[in-house]
C-alpha cells in the first residue's frame, strides 16, 4: 500500500523552515522545532499562542523531557548519537497520530536530526576560531558589518554596540623566553578586572602586544574621559596586585558605531600607545583623539624635526650648555603642565617666582614673548619634536 | 595569537639595480598606471653604495587601514595587505599616509592602487612576479616573526612596523698594486 504522503518532498527542499512546511501542508497539523536551550527556533504561522506559552513557561519540563507536562502537544526528541538537538513539537496529541502518519513524522525527524546536527558541527568549527575570528574582525576581512555581527554572536560577542578598542604594551623589550609568560599573565589580570566592570570583555594576544575589545555603556559623552578614567583605576590595581609585571602603557581608538571601522580604532590605538611613549615613557594610557599636534609630527621626517628644533630652540640649548641652567626642561615642563605656573613649578620642585624669572630668562635668551599666540604655538611645537628626536634612534 | 605574516628581504648586497622587479611587475599589472615596485640608488655621493627595491611593505600595522574612510584595505590571514578600488573614492588619503608611498592614484581610474603580493600566483603556491624574476634573487619571499617586525628609526617606522627585511651590503674592498712592483713582475 502505498502512503498518501510524498517523502520525496521532503528530499526536494534544503532548510529545515521549508521541509517543516511542507510536513505541516500534507498533515494538516501545526509545527515547530524547538532548540536544546528550549528556544523556539522556528515555527508554522498557525501555531496557537497557548501551545507557544505553555512550551515557554514550563521550560524546565522541556529541559527534564517530561512530556506529560504537555497535554495537546506531542513532542518528538531530535538526536544524533545520544546527543540532544531540540525537539519537533506537533500540536495534536499524540494518540491522535495515525500509523501512516507517524511513519511521515519519522522521516522528517531524520531530516531535521541530520540538517542540525551539521548546523552544530558548523558552528562548532567555526567557534574553535575564535582567534581568527578576531584576527578578520580587526583587519577587516568581511565585506560588511553584518557579517561581522552574525558570526560574532556565536562567541557570545554583541558587536551591535559600539566597542572601545584598547591596546596594551610592554614598555621595553620582554626577557628572551618570557615574552608568553608576562603577556599571558598581562591577559589574565586585566580579563579578571575587567569582567567585574564590563559585560564580555574581549582579549586577545596579538603578536607582542594584548588588545581589548570593551562595549560602550552608551552615556552620551564629550569624550573618553569617563572610560579613561575606569581603565586607569584598573591599571592602578593591576600593579598593585602584580608588582613584578613590567611596565606597559595602554592606547585607546576612537570611538566608532560600526564593527566595520574596529580596524581602524585598532590602528589608532596601537599610534596612541606608540606616539604616547614620547609624552609618557611608561605606564602611560594615551587616547588616539588626544594626540593633537604629535599626531602631525609622526609624519615628518626626523631629520626636519631636529632642524626645526635647531631653529627654534637652537640659542636655548646653546645657552643650557654653556652654564648649565636647564631652561630647555623648563620650558618643557611649563608647556607639558599646560602653562600652569603652581603646577609646572611642583613637577620642578621650584618656588613659581623662580619658574615665572626662568621663564622672563628663556623669553630674553630667544627674544620673544610667551604671551603671544604665535611663539607660543611654536615652542610648543618644538618641545614637542624634541621628545620624538630624543627617543628615536638614528 | 602570532599570525602569519609574508614579506620581502633584500640582499643589498646582490642587487645591482637591474629593474627586472619593476618591469616584471609592470607586466604582471598591465592595468595599472605605472610600476608597483621602485628602484632607487642608496649612498649617494659620488658612487652610489647600492640599490633598494621597494614597493608596498604590507605592515603589521597599516597606516592605509586607519586613514581609509572607504575601508578599502584588508590585512589577510598571511599578512597580505590589499586594496579593493571597488569601493575607493580617490580620496588619496592613503597616499599621504603611507611613509613608504606604496599607493598611488591611477590617473585613469581615479583609484588607488598597490601591491596585491602578486595574491592570484601565492593562491598558485607561486611566488610573487617580482621574486620570481630578479636574475641575482636579492629579493626573496619570507615569512617574519614577531621579533623580526619590530623596526628602529622614525615613529612612523616604528608603529607601521613594515613586513620587510634588509641584508645590508658589505663594505667594498679595494685591491692595491704593491708599490714599485709591476704588474707582469715574476
Amino acid at each position: 500500500m502505498t502512503s498518501k504522503y510524498d517523502a520525496n518532498q521532503l528530499w526536494r527542499h534544503n532548510t529545515i523552515e521549508e521541509k517543516v512546511n511542507i510536513v505541516s501542508q500534507q498533515l494538516e497539523l501545526e509545527l515547530a522545532v524547538i532548540e536544546p536551550s528550549g528556544d523556539v527556533r522556528y515555527k508554522t504561522d498557525a501555531l496557537s499562542q497557548s501551545a507557544l506559552s505553555l512550551l515557554r513557561n514550563r521550560r524546565q519540563a522541556l529541559l527534564q523531557k517530561k512530556e506529560k507536562s504537555f497535554p495537546g502537544l506531542t513532542l518528538r526528541g531530535l538526536y544524533m548519537k545520544s546527543q540532544s538537538l531540540g525537539w519537533l513539537v506537533l500540536e495534536v496529541d499524540s494518540a491522535d497520530l495515525t500509523l501512516e502518519k507517524t511513519n511521515f513524522l519519522d522521516e522528517l525527524v531524520h531530516h531535521l536530526n541530520f540538517l542540525l546536527w551539521h548546523e552544530q558541527e558548523i558552528r562548532r568549527e567555526q567557534r574553535s576560531h575564535r582567534e581568527q575570528f578576531l584576527y578578520d574582525l580587526l583587519y577587516h576581512n568581511f565585506e560588511t558589518s553584518k557579517e561581522m555581527i552574525k558570526l560574532g554572536k556565536l562567541w557570545n560577542m554583541n558587536l551591535e554596540r559600539p566597542h572601545h578598542v584598547v591596546v596594551i604594551d610592554f614598555d621595553h623589550p620582554l626577557p628572551s623566553g618570557q615574552e608568553t609568560y608576562f603577556l599571558d599573565e598581562l591577559e589574565h589580570d586585566w580579563s579578571r578586572f575587567l569582567a567585574s566592570r564590563f559585560a564580555q570583555p574581549i582579549t586577545m594576544q596579538l603578536r607582542d602586544q594584548l588588545v581589548i575589545l570593551l562595549t560602550d555603556s552608551g552615556q552620551k559623552s564629550s569624550g573618553q574621559g569617563n572610560f579613561v578614567k575606569i581603565i586607569r583605576s584598573m591599571m592602578e590595581q593591576i600593579r598593585e596586585k602584580n608588582p613584578h609585571l613590567p611596565a606597559f602603557s595602554i592606547g585607546i581608538g576612537r570611538l566608532y558605531p560600526l564593527a566595520a571601522d574596529f580596524c581602524r580604532s585598532l590602528q589608532e590605538a596601537r599610534q596612541a600607545v606608540s606616539l604616547g611613549r614620547f609624552r609618557q615613557p611608561e605606564n602611560a594610557i594615551t587616547c588616539y583623539e588626544e594626540l593633537g599636534v604629535l599626531k602631525l609630527l609622526s609624519h615628518i621626517r626626523t631629520e626636519e624635526l631636529d632642524d626645526f628644533v635647531q631653529e627654534t630652540l637652537g640659542p636655548l640649548m646653546e645657552h643650557d650648555e654653556e652654564n648649565n641652567t636647564g631652561y630647555l626642561d623648563t620650558l618643557e615642563a611649563y608647556f607639558q603642565e599646560n602653562e600652569s605656573l603652581p603646577q609646572a613649578s611642583e613637577r620642578l620642585f621650584i618656588h613659581v617666582n623662580t619658574l615665572r624669572n626662568r621663564l622672563k630668562k628663556i623669553q630674553e635668551i630667544l627674544g620673544v614673548e610667551l604671551g603671544r599666540a604665535g611663539d607660543r604655538v611654536r615652542f610648543y611645537v618644538a618641545c614637542q619634536a624634541i621628545r620624538i628626536i630624543k627617543r628615536t634612534k638614528y | 595569537m602570532n599570525p602569519h605574516q609574508l614579506g620581502f628581504e633584500v640582499d643589498l648586497s646582490k642587487c645591482v639595480g637591474c629593474r627586472a622587479c619593476e618591469m616584471a611587475c609592470a607586466r604582471q599589472h598591465p592595468e595599472a598606471e605605472k610600476s608597483f615596485r621602485h628602484v632607487e640608488r642608496v649612498g649617494g655621493g659620488e658612487r652610489p653604495q647600492g640599490f633598494l627595491t621597494l614597493g608596498c611593505n604590507h605592515c603589521a600595522s597599516p597606516e592605509c587601514i586607519r586613514v581609509c574612510p572607504e575601508n578599502c584595505y584588508d590585512k589577510l590571514r598571511n599578512g597580505v595587505v590589499i586594496q579593493h578600488s571597488e569601493r575607493c573614492v580617490g580620496c588619496g588619503r592613503c597616499v599621504g599616509a603611507c611613509p613608504y608611498e606604496a599607493p598611488h592614484i591611477n590617473a585613469k581610474t581615479g583609484k588607488a592602487e598597490k601591491c596585491d603580493f602578486c595574491l592570484d600566483r601565492l593562491k598558485e603556491g607561486k611566488k610573487p612576479v617580482c621574486v620570481e624574476l630578479c636574475p641575482v634573487g636579492a629579493l626573496k619571499l619570507i615569512t617574519l616573526n614577531a621579533e623580526q617586525i619590530d623596526f628602529p628609526g622614525d615613529p612612523l617606522v616604528r608603529y607601521t612596523r613594515p613586513s620587510m627585511r634588509f641584508i645590508e651590503a658589505r663594505e667594498p674592498v679595494c685591491f692595491w698594486r704593491k708599490e714599485g712592483k709591476k704588474i707582469h713582475d715574476k
